[in-house]
């Protein structure tokens, strides 16, 4: 997928959130935003997805060359954004099962039967170290940080998105579980080339796993600096105060 | 289980052995619940159409898990608690009418505990009412009362929470929560970001606000049609 933020500012309430905000992602891309606490990455990502409460003050968001500003969180979805969220909610009472079915069939033309679904999620589970239990029980409801996570990539992996945000993906994820994770998620972008990957992060370690080709930093609201890989090393090093210079395509310390 | 369907307008049900009884009312009632000492219990209730008084005592050491659905009902409900005792209590109740519930909790002796949901679902412009009042005796010993309402409305109905503790003791753990709103806007988006729309996403988030506390078997023939026929 092809995603484009042009010129985008956006308020929370009368807040200036995003300002300015330009980027652009091509089709099998990965790119990654680092910014420090509080600074918008979130949000950003909510913006993408659709959230109607975060305004859209001036700026566009494009995908494949067309404005989505009217498209719904829903049909955007259904086009082939998927969020994974920095805290995944739950849901008492409802099973796992049911709601992954329930997605899985707004989203797809053809709805598997009940017996050929339960097979590719517990497919799908088993890759992702899950145990099968989980999808028997309320959606979330005690759940580790981890755990959540994983549901959060089984459901990415049901539904076969084109463009996928992760939103501090590795926090609440062990070592192992990172690995396993993001071993599956590799596994799909290869599969899949034309899906384009925005990570969110203020750790590099995520990055370790998925490599970005570009990396940018935000500062007030928008991109202050790209660059490529060695970028997130820099600012590791140096922490988001520091300001970089970009020389041509190089960054200097 | 005991299935049983009450059609007369007074009865009394005496649980004497470890049972389970699933019971059914379509017309007004007055209902007594006795469960006798260290006896264990569970019962599920389903109330359409109609006013139900229920009148429940438990036992020293007695035990009951007891969830309710109401449909276009109401209830009155009285529940006295002896020592070392222990009631669980969820009651969900759907109406497209005027209902006015109240629950009495009256704790009399030390060493018990109750925890009581009220989950309301308003569907139209009609008004429901939750009271629901904790009691717990002077000088008891080691309670635990938890008291949790929510009211969701579906639209602009009149709907109200009033809860109440009285409490006359120190070795007590009371609480008491209370909740009148609309959807959870996080939860919908957050289904509608999995291409889920605002219909299923608001038939999911019922089930969980109705169902979130029970044990749904002995319901689930009822419930869907329910749900269904609630969100249009
Ligand atoms: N729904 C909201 N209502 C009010 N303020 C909000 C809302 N959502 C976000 N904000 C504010 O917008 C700012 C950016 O928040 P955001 O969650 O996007 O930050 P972040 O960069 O993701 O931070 P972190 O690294 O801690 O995850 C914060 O000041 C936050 O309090
Ligand atoms: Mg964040």
């Amino acid at each position: 997928m092809n995603l484009e933020l042009e010129n985008l500012s956006v308020k929370i309430d009368d807040k200036e959130i995003l300002k300015n905000f330009n980027l652009k992602i091509k089709p099998g891309e990965i790119h990654a935003i680092m910014g420090p606490n509080g600074i918008g990455k979130s949000t950003l990502s909510k913006v993408i997805m659709g959230y109607p409460d975060y305004k859209i003050v001036a700026g566009d968001i494009k995908v494949d060359n067309k404005s989505i500003k009217d498209v719904t969180i829903t049909e955007r979805s259904r086009m082939g954004i998927f969020l994974v969220y920095q805290n995944p909610i739950s849901i008492e009472g409802v099973k796992s099962s049911e709601v992954l079915k329930s997605s899985y069939d707004s989203c797809s033309k053809t709805p598997k039967n009940l017996y050929e679904f339960i097979t590719n999620v517990e497919g799908i589970a088993h890759e992702l170290e899950m145990n099968k239990n989980m999808l028997h029980r309320d959606f979330n409801v005690g759940f580790s940080g981890g755990e959540r996570k994983k549901n959060e990539i089984l459901w990415l992996l049901l539904l076969k998105p084109k463009f996928i945000i992760l939103d501090e993906l590795d926090s609440g994820l062990d070592v192992d579980s990172l690995k396993t994770v993001t071993d599956a998620l590799n596994k799909y972008l290869k599969e899949n080339k034309e899906t384009s990957v925005l990570i969110i992060t203020h750790y590099t370690r995520i990055l370790d796993y998925i490599k970005p080709k570009y990396v940018h930093m935000v500062k007030e609201g928008h991109i202050s600096v790209s660059g490529d890989f060695s970028l997130a090393k820099l600012i590791e090093k140096y922490g988001y105060n520091q300001s970089f210079d970009i020389k041509g395509d190089k960054i200097c310390e | 289980m005991n299935k049983i369907c009450i059609e007369t307008s007074n009865y009394k049900l005496h649980i004497n052995s470890n049972e389970n009884y699933f019971l059914e009312i379509k017309k007004d009632t007055n209902l007594f619940i006795e469960v006798t000492k260290n006896i264990h219990s569970k019962i599920t209730l389903l109330i359409k159409d109609s006013h139900v008084t229920l009148n429940i005592d438990l036992k020293d050491f007695a035990s009951l898990d007891i969830q309710g659905l109401g449909v276009n009902a109401s209830i009155l409900n009285e529940n006295n608690i002896a020592k070392n005792s222990n009631l669980n209590g969820v009651f969900s109740i759907i109406s497209q009418i005027d209902s006015d519930n109240v629950v009495n909790i009256n704790v009399l002796g030390s060493n018990s505990n109750c925890k009581f949901f009220m989950n309301g679902i308003n569907v139209s412009n009609n008004k429901l009412y939750f009271t629901v009042n904790g009691k717990i005796a002077k000088d008891l010993e080691d309670i635990l009362l938890e008291e949790n309402s929510q009211i969701i409305n579906i639209e602009d109905g009149n709907s109200k929470i009033i809860p109440n503790l009285i409490v006359d003791s120190n070795s007590v753990v009371a609480n008491h929560s209370a909740f009148v709103g609309n959807f959870d806007l996080e939860l919908i988006r957050y289904l509608n970001s999995r291409g889920i729309d605002n219909k299923e996403a608001k038939r999911i988030l019922l089930t969980s606000i109705l169902f979130g506390k029970m044990e749904l078997r002995d319901l689930e023939k009822e419930f869907s049609d329910l749900v269904n026929s609630i969100i249009i």
